[in-house]
């Protein structure tokens, strides 16, 4: 491999995980955004605890 | 694949190095720090992943900024001893390539910080890139020996942006640091201007010791240095200061003030004879001033986040 291709891979390199990386804080951040500090519970086929009645 | 795409292309092949270079990462780190300092400082908390990616998003807007600089200004750096190694003039990015990099980053930037922070955080990093570029490179740094004056309000923003990231808003206290910066910026340049005169002088910058000489510099030096101390000693009696901050910043502007003065006492024929120590060691100085300031106020942070506050300290606004 030449040196100008091998430099260039390590470009693509570097460039694939700013990518990456950027696609991780995206996703973080709507992580925390979404669920605003609580614990969520969407309305999926899960059953959700919290909208059982009480035994009681 | 052949290697003609390759070897038609005008430059060199660019490596990761050079796009960092392109970004001015010194600036980029003074960005970074005095942002974080005022997220840290203000009294909202914020999650560390938003805060983490607000101060990302305000390092990568500095970025574009400093890449639209190189842009612009290709033909004085080429000149400059100081900047003609940076990757344009060296031959190794295209004015072009610079272009396209500063403004799709400007652009990612601030959408960015709109979205993981708020719209006044964005609007302020729009305006300190637009401010940058357009009023301090494109028009004044050409054009005034006042530039760095008028232009230092560019590298006031980020503390600014930090404290809009986590409060939504502006300040009292927000708007002391960003006076802080805009004040610290005219001895920190022109310590700079006075041993690369030379420089500026051949790439036909209108820096203050090229065009009114560097007396008249030291003298504004001592200026703005003195201005400098009341307002980084009042920041002590805000909400985001303290007896620990007041006794550091108390023991940094009497330091900074007798290297101002000492800077002032000298003479030209001096500074060429030693190769311009002292207004070296002044710049150097003018660095530690402004982490250490920035330092102090995270100190105070964490004091009042440990319970560790003096009761009845004055806290003016």
């Amino acid at each position: 491999m030449s040196d100008r291709h091998f430099r260039r891979r390590k470009t693509n390199l570097a460039i694939g995980l700013a990518l990456g990386g950027f696609v991780v804080v995206v996703f973080a951040v709507t992580v925390v955004k979404m669920m605003g500090g609580a614990e969520m519970e969407a309305y999926d086929h899960v059953l959700r605890p919290s909208l059982l009645e009480s035994s009681g | 694949m052949t290697d003609i795409s390759i070897t038609d292309q005008h430059h060199g092949d660019a490596e990761v190095g050079d796009f960092f270079a392109l970004m001015k990462p010194r600036v980029m780190s003074l960005a970074v720090f005095t942002a974080g300092a005022g997220l840290v400082v203000a009294p909202a908390p914020v999650h560390p992943v938003i805060a983490f990616a607000s101060v990302l998003f305000i390092a990568l807007g500095a970025g574009a900024s400093g890449a639209l600089n190189m842009w612009w200004d290709a033909d004085i750096d080429a000149v400059m001893a100081r900047t003609r190694t940076r990757p344009i003039p060296a031959g190794r990015i295209g004015r072009e390539t610079a272009l396209t990099c500063g403004l799709w980053l400007s652009g990612l930037s601030v959408a960015m910080l709109a979205l993981t922070a708020n719209l006044l955080a964005a609007g302020l990093l729009a305006a300190s890139i637009f401010y940058y570029v357009v009023i301090y490179t494109m028009w004044l740094k050409r054009t005034t020996p006042q530039n760095i004056v008028i232009g230092g309000v560019a590298g006031a923003f980020p503390p600014v942006i930090g404290w809009a990231v986590a409060t939504g808003s502006i300040g009292p206290e927000g708007v002391l640091m960003f006076v802080l910066v805009v004040i610290w910026t005219p001895p920190h340049f022109w310590s700079l201007a006075l041993f690369t005169s030379g420089d500026y002088a051949r790439a036909g910058v209108p820096m203050l010791p090229v065009t009114h000489g560097p007396e008249r510099t030291r003298s504004s030096i001592l200026f703005y240095t003195v201005a400098l101390a009341p307002v980084s000693l009042l920041i002590a009696f805000t909400s985001i200061g303290g007896p620990a901050y007041l006794a550091l910043a108390v023991v940094l502007n009497a330091r900074f003030l007798a290297g101002a003065h000492r800077l002032w006492l000298r003479r030209s024929d001096d500074a060429e004879a030693d190769g311009h120590a002292r207004e070296k060691a002044f710049f150097r100085a003018s660095l530690s001033y402004l982490f250490l300031l920035f330092a102090g106020l995270i100190l105070e942070a964490a004091c009042r986040a440990g319970g560790w506050t003096v009761a009845g300290w004055p806290v003016l606004f």
